[in-house]
């Protein structure tokens, strides 16, 4: 199929994302504005590469099952029961190396600790997650799918030990907040097809208006990038606070444990 | 409905559907009615399919991913065939509204789209695009009214391979004829 976004100028290749952008956002999600949406016309706003772009976290978001579960791998990261993915690497982290002053933390003078973790959150981590999300998922779950299918789930916590007379230590989360961190740019690559917003138009500057359909190759992305009239950017959500009841409760942790 | 009848059905579709599977070589004729080169001849589909089924409380599903060549992690074509009771996906009340909503909001052409000839009632929606790949939906009541069925899309492709997704308005008016075919014997 040709590329018929390739010969119009770049402005008319804006114009013509930004109507797909608001075409994605006529379908509300749980009453908002899909992020799907709100990502693409951001990308068509911005003008600064590596600007960060934050927006508040729908709570289809905040509760999804990925994010869950990203969570409770948190908290066993922080807690030192499993082993904290950095980089290409695994190691142990979280509470223990730092109370006995291990592995380049300073030992544990007494009082809160405070902790930082962020790990990959993928919504579909393959094609039949994908799947899967397609038969019995919501909207919201597809809309996270397209907008940022993995992303990086930041969390943030102060934690209170205590130490106990068997000289275990109790944890006990006092604060934890948690955000999304993820860049919002394309594969030049790649290409998909979507409807097109200007199926039916008469408007003089209706791209293909006989099509229904129209394939786009993300090299438009880098002609609209390199005219300056988008640009790649950094997503950073709204810190949200976790109030889960499972992932907050208090843990004993025995320092004698060797990891 | 009877589950047993959506069970029988749905049977003889996936009995169908499952050629679409196999290579198109291997694809003879299956039912009197029904061929696999001729679903991928109508569909153009170039590249090796995978399928798998699966049952819920939604229903009975038909999965299909496209294989070729990944580029990247991102990348997928799957197309998804549920088949449930009627009135459990296409939700009048829900088609109402977004019939009216459409015909106020739309040009004729793309409410025809939202709203497309398929089975006794149908329902398309774009379900969004980005990085991560387009999805679209199409859910239609049979003409038989025996049956919901949702067809559902959603790809993310390298350049290196030309493949046009199916028109899953397409997809949804075969599935129809199949049923209709199915049910007059």
């Amino acid at each position: 199929m040709a590329d018929y976004l390739k010969p119009l100028p770049e402005q008319a290749v804006a114009a013509w994302y930004y109507r797909l952008a608001a075409s994605i956002a006529s379908n509300k999600v749980q009453g908002s504005t899909p992020l799907a949406a709100v990502f693409l016309k951001q990308w068509l706003d911005n003008r600064k590469p590596n600007s960060i772009f934050n927006f508040t976290p729908p709570a289809y978001l905040q509760n999804h099952t990925a994010v869950m579960t990203a969570l409770q791998y948190h908290r066993d990261v922080f807690l030192t029961l499993k082993k904290a993915r950095i980089g290409k690497t695994d190691k142990w982290a979280g509470i223990l190396p730092r109370i006995k002053g291990t592995d380049g933390y300073k030992k544990w003078p007494g009082g809160s600790i405070a902790m930082k973790y962020e790990s990959l959150c993928d919504i579909a981590p393959g094609v039949f997650d994908i799947i899967s999300i397609q038969n019995s998922g919501t909207a919201a779950d597809r809309d996270l799918l397209t907008a940022l299918r993995g992303f990086q789930l930041e969390s943030s916590v102060i934690v209170d030990p205590l130490r106990m007379p068997d000289k275990t230590i109790q944890v006990k989360f006092t604060s934890w907040k948690c955000r999304v961190l993820d860049t919002y740019d394309w594969n030049y690559n790649e290409y998909f097809t979507v409807p097109n917003p200007d199926f039916g138009s008469k408007d003089k500057n209706a791209v293909r208006p006989q099509d229904k359909s129209i394939r786009v190759y993300h090299s438009n992305a880098k002609r609209l990038e390199d005219a300056n009239l988008a640009a790649p950017y950094k997503i950073e959500s709204a810190p949200w606070p976790v109030t889960n009841a499972a992932l907050l409760n208090k843990a004993v942790v025995d320092p004698a444990r060797t990891p | 409905m009877r589950i047993g009848t959506l069970s029988k059905r749905f049977s003889l579709l996936l009995l169908f559907l499952s050629c679409l599977a196999c290579s198109a070589t291997q694809a003879d004729s299956v039912t009197p009615h029904f061929s696999a080169p001729g679903f991928i001849d109508q569909f153009e589909i170039k590249y090796p399919l995978k399928y798998q089924t699966g049952k819920n409380e939604s229903g009975e599903s038909i999965s299909i991913e496209v294989e070729f060549t990944k580029t990247s992690r991102d990348q997928h074509y799957v197309i998804q065939i549920l088949f449930s009771k009627p009135g459990s996906l296409l939700v009048e009340s829900e088609y109402l509204a977004g019939f009216n909503q459409s015909k106020a909001t739309q040009n004729p052409a793309q409410h025809m789209m939202n709203f497309p000839a398929v089975g006794s009632r149908a329902m398309y929606r774009f379900l969004g695009a980005g990085p991560g790949g387009a999805a679209e939906q199409l859910i239609f009541t049979s003409s038989d009214k025996r049956l919901d069925i949702k067809v559902l899309s959603s790809h993310l492709l390298p350049d290196s391979v030309n493949l046009t997704p199916i028109d899953i308005e397409k997809l949804a008016k075969y599935i129809d004829g199949v049923l209709l075919r199915i049910s007059k014997h």
